[in-house]
């Protein structure tokens, strides 16, 4: 009953958020500051909101923004989108929750561990009950009711108080595969454009785990093949165990359709491959807003474009707080402001 | 309606000794959105954050201690919680409850942990019932390493999948809440990379069930015995639990209910800033309820507390907003809220929203019978669900049937003599209405910009800006002198002169905005590059945000030949499943574009001119909001 009028709601909603995305003129603007303090004075006039000039209190207020757009069009779906939806909106949430269980396994102070928190203001976890918890048990007893409870406990029965490797992976696993499901539960247009935005994102998040779980982890391949996904649309089973027994990342980004440079280190190429998957998303988000699209694309292309705007801003912060030259930084975007004159 | 609530900053100093019953008035009244104030001098104490940390983990315990209990959570307390002075003596009476129950406690985990054990034994051994080896000997194996135990029920073909480089033996028995009992397989050669393997699959090894003797099926018959009796005492220690809750009941359901409100209070105060004894209570409280409010935090105070209030000035920031949208209009509020929170200083455009949104709609969807079923489904779904969005659906219903009326149609057909005109054959007629309901539209915007600049003493935007003055002057310039000009009532240059003026106006914008504001301005070259891309923007937005509306009347038209068609073919023998899914289609997807295509405008044309939405919504701390400003939105 609700849905033709969610629907209506959510496409209009897309294309009004849209519009708030920074154009070219507002990147050569932002390329041509030469100082943070700049940088977040205009980016505020942009937002009109007060911004810190600080890289860290930037970058959370930019992942921040992200998450309330992303938690914002998740509400206004229904059924299998919304549910979806709500499943990638919570991404945000599962890397506070990693970032908790690893500062408070490095014994940092429950102040200091909440201020490197990203604030989420629609999410329910009870923050500060978490932060107070007393042992990893305690924390998935508080999220009892929430999808981060079933893994933690797994983990906990198996290993006790274990270490956070374990723990983010079990964490990991557990969401991406739940957002498989729901991508793999869409049919018809609104699947193939979630297989396009999301599913290329799992497919090189699950590849990237494989080699760094070989590489920097020293798992063996039984260990790589359990702790990846399976399913992971061109990414799955069958990369892993190549992954698991020595394939490089230039080969099985190739299998994607990334060329990477096969001389690249690994950490370099896998970075590479990260990069030239979101360039992908980012074009073909860019195209679906050049035509009249009323499917569950606009809102993903919508999610896509704030996303490469997050990692642009970031790559301008981070750029500006180590000195990098303008050329420098607008080659290493990806959105509108890429290789813009400053 | 057009404005939020009135809000003034509150700030309360308040001596140490007063700050928990204080904080107690500020959590019981739920009419403070408390601000994080910090400074250099003034900053949170750390006695409290681990206070509220401390008493957010007692209120977990005590509540364990309801379910050990099977307790619901009782009622709140009348009196004040004083958390920093009552915790000690709060956690001792829990600390005696807890060792009262703890072992009754540890008896009922036993006596679960007991059969959980026993479940597994039986179901190894039925995985064992055809082996013809007595249960003890079979941790005696020489060739092959054989385990039990459970895992995770999903990771069974994980498992599978990553033993791909050796031969393996993998058998699930059972599936018991979500966990698999399963039994593996490989030679001693293989072992470790089966044990790797399984481990990395979270499986949780169970150890062969070597204490029971004899063959599996005779030791099975010997458990089930046990598993009985086992069950019988688990029956015995509810009763026991139940006749226990009776007895601590009185002590425990007011202890919770206080240890709940202490970790609230710890929470709200953790948050205040202090310097030496005194705290800062900052935030911003209703103008309608800061007398009340007032009276009672002197009231629960000991000592004089300084309440400083302060309207907002023009310049503040951050303030937050309460919408007091009158009850009628409360449905239509998520039209505007899907856009965004209007801010504090920013007029709520709900009602001219509301009104635009529904005739908008209702000239798209014009036709009585379409109309009326739009309508009686809203109504059933707000019988059903009471959801506001069904008022907004029945509201597009009624207003379509006007609009049915005045087109003389009921569902596709001429049925009526039409009040205003036919779309179908008015088509010029109706585009042109439409492009003047645009211009009233962007005129409503136009007028709304004004009045919310002026409040904010906006001047420069309220004069000079393309939705200003100038831009208003421009936009009647270019459309009401170019229509005398093309209708030969005024010659072209007595509009071309003043379009020119206004044009150049908001062109040098930046630069003479500097000038007069005396701040240094962009370069010039700069500020003529963008602020001719802005006016270019600027004109071209007046023509097609008001040309935008032809779709009001485009939409009409096509509403009505759908309509005819779906009626032509209806009307034919055995037409009545073409009528039934055609009228479906009609008030379904039709309902749904014009939606669209409702909200489209408002949001593009309409709310564009003047509304930002960026505000940050009131959200008051309360012991019923939880204890994390964070957890509420």
């Amino acid at each position: 009953m609700m849905g033709p009028f969610r629907h209506a709601a959510s496409q209009a909603q897309a294309r009004a958020r849209h519009a708030s995305l920074l154009d070219a003129g507002a990147w050569q603007a932002l390329l041509a500051e030469v100082s943070l303090e700049g940088v977040a004075e205009r980016l505020g006039r942009a937002l009109d909101v007060e911004l810190p000039a600080s890289p860290a209190a930037l970058e959370r207020f930019l992942e921040q923004r992200l998450a309330a757009e992303t938690h914002a069009v998740a509400a206004l779906q229904w059924g299998a989108p919304h549910r979806l939806l709500s499943a990638f909106a919570r991404r945000f949430e599962l890397a506070n929750l990693k970032t908790l269980l690893r500062a408070r396994h490095h014994g940092v102070a429950v102040e200091r561990c909440e201020a490197m928190l990203v604030p989420l203001p629609h999410t329910v976890l009870p923050w500060r009950a978490i932060l107070a918890a007393r042992s990893v048990e305690e924390v998935a007893d508080l999220l009892a009711a929430t999808p981060y409870a079933r893994p933690l406990r797994t983990v906990l029965e198996q290993q006790g108080e274990a270490t956070p490797f374990p723990l983010e992976v079990a964490l990991d696993l557990a969401y991406l595969q739940t957002l498989v499901r729901r991508v793999l539960a869409l049919g018809g247009t609104d699947g193939r454009r979630a297989r396009v935005f999301l599913g290329e994102w799992i497919a090189v998040e699950n590849l990237s785990w494989a080699f760094r779980y070989r590489r920097l982890a020293g798992l063996t391949p039984e260990e790589t093949v359990n702790y990846t996904l399976h399913r992971a649309f061109g990414a799955g089973l069958a990369a892993v165990r190549r992954v698991a027994i020595g394939a490089g990342v230039a080969e099985e980004a190739a299998r994607l359709g990334y060329r990477i440079d096969p001389e690249l280190p690994e950490e370099a190429a896998l970075a590479s491959l990260q990069r030239a998957a979101l360039s992908r998303r980012f074009a073909a988000a860019a195209r679906l807003f050049d035509r009249a699209v009323f499917d569950l694309g606009a809102v993903l292309a919508l999610l896509t474009l704030r996303q490469v705007e997050v990692t642009d801003l970031v790559t301008l912060i981070e750029g500006l707080a180590e000195g990098l030259e303008r050329e420098a930084v607008a080659a290493r975007l990806i959105g509108p402001g890429h290789r813009l004159e400053a | 309606m057009w404005l939020p609530e009135r809000l003034q900053e509150v700030s309360l100093f308040v001596l140490e000794r007063d700050v928990e019953a204080v904080t107690d008035v500020v959590l019981r009244s739920a009419s403070l959105h408390l601000e994080e104030v910090e400074s250099e001098t003034w900053a949170p104490q750390r006695r409290w954050s681990e206070l509220a940390g401390r008493a957010s983990a007692l209120a977990r315990r005590a509540r364990d201690l309801l379910d050990d209990l099977a307790l619901e959570p009782g009622q709140d307390p009348d009196e004040p919680v004083r958390p920093g002075r009552e915790l000690d003596g709060l956690e001792a009476e829990l600390a005696s409850l807890e060792v009262r129950v703890a072992e009754l406690r540890q008896r009922l985990e036993a006596q679960r942990n007991e059969l959980d054990a026993l479940e597994l034994a039986r179901s190894q051994l039925q995985l064992l019932s055809p082996v013809r080896v007595p249960v003890e000997s079979l941790g005696d194996l020489r060739h092959l390493h054989l385990v039990l135990g459970t895992m995770p029920a999903e990771n069974l073909t994980r498992v599978a999948a990553a033993l791909f480089s050796i031969a393996f033996v993998l058998t699930p028995v059972q599936v018991r809440a979500g966990r698999a009992l399963v039994a593996a397989a490989s030679t001693f050669e293989d072992a470790a990379v089966l044990d790797r393997a399984l481990r990395s699959a979270f499986f949780e090894p169970a150890p062969l069930p070597t204490d029971r003797r004899g063959l599996p099926q005779q030791a099975l018959a010997d458990l089930d015995g046990y598993v009985d009796e086992v069950r019988r005492h688990g029956v015995e220690l509810r009763h026991e639990r139940d006749r226990l809750a009776d007895a601590l009941r009185d002590r425990l359901l007011p202890l919770e209910a206080r240890l709940r409100r202490a970790a609230a209070a710890a929470d709200a105060i953790r948050r205040y800033p202090s310097r030496g004894e005194v705290y800062l209570i900052a935030g911003w409280v209703p103008e309608r309820q800061l007398a009340a409010f007032a009276g009672a935090v002197r009231v629960a105070a000991e000592a004089p507390v300084v309440l400083e209030q302060v309207p907002p000035g023009a310049s503040r920031q951050g303030v937050p907003t309460l919408l007091s949208t009158p009850r009628w209009l409360r449905p239509f509020t998520g039209l505007v809220t899907t856009f965004g929170l209007s801010g504090y200083r920013e007029l709520d455009p709900t009602a001219p929203a509301a009104i635009t949104f529904v005739v908008m709609v209702g000239m798209m969807f014009g036709d009585v019978g379409h109309g009326l079923i739009l309508a009686a489904l809203g109504g059933v779904w707000w019988l059903r669900a009471r959801s506001p969005l069904a008022v907004v659906v029945v509201a597009a219903g009624l207003s379509g049937t006007v609009f049915g009326t005045l087109y003389g149609t009921v569902l596709g057909a001429p049925r009526l003599p039409a009040l205003w005109l036919r779309p179908l054959y008015s088509i010029q007629e109706l585009l042109l209405a439409s492009i003047a309901a645009g211009v009233v539209v962007l005129n409503v915007g136009f007028a709304l910009n004004l009045v919310g600049r002026a409040r904010a003493r906006d001047w420069q935007g309220l004069l000079i800006d393309k939705s200003g003055v100038a831009g208003w002057l421009l936009y009647w310039t270019l459309l009401g002198g170019g229509g005398l000009v093309l209708l030969g009532r005024l010659p072209a240059s007595a509009v071309l002169l003043p379009a020119a003026l206004l044009a150049a106006l908001l062109w040098l914008r930046e630069p003479l905005m500097a000038r007069l504001a005396r701040r240094r301005a962009e370069p010039l070259g700069e500020s003529l590059v963008t602020g001719f891309f802005e006016l270019f923007e600027a004109v071209l937005g007046y023509a097609s945000n008001s040309l935008s509306f032809v779709r009001l009347g485009a939409f009409a038209v096509a509403h009505e030949g759908l309509s005819a068609m779906v009626l032509r073919y209806g009307s034919e023998p055995g037409g009545w499943f073409v009528l039934l899914v055609g009228t479906a289609l009609i008030v379904g997807f039709e309902g749904m574009v014009v939606g669209i295509q409702a909200l489209r405008l408002e949001y593009f044309e309409f709310f564009g001119r003047f509304f930002h939405g960026d505000g940050t919504p009131f959200v008051p701390i309360s012991y019923q909001g939880g204890h994390d400003a964070r957890t509420r939105s």
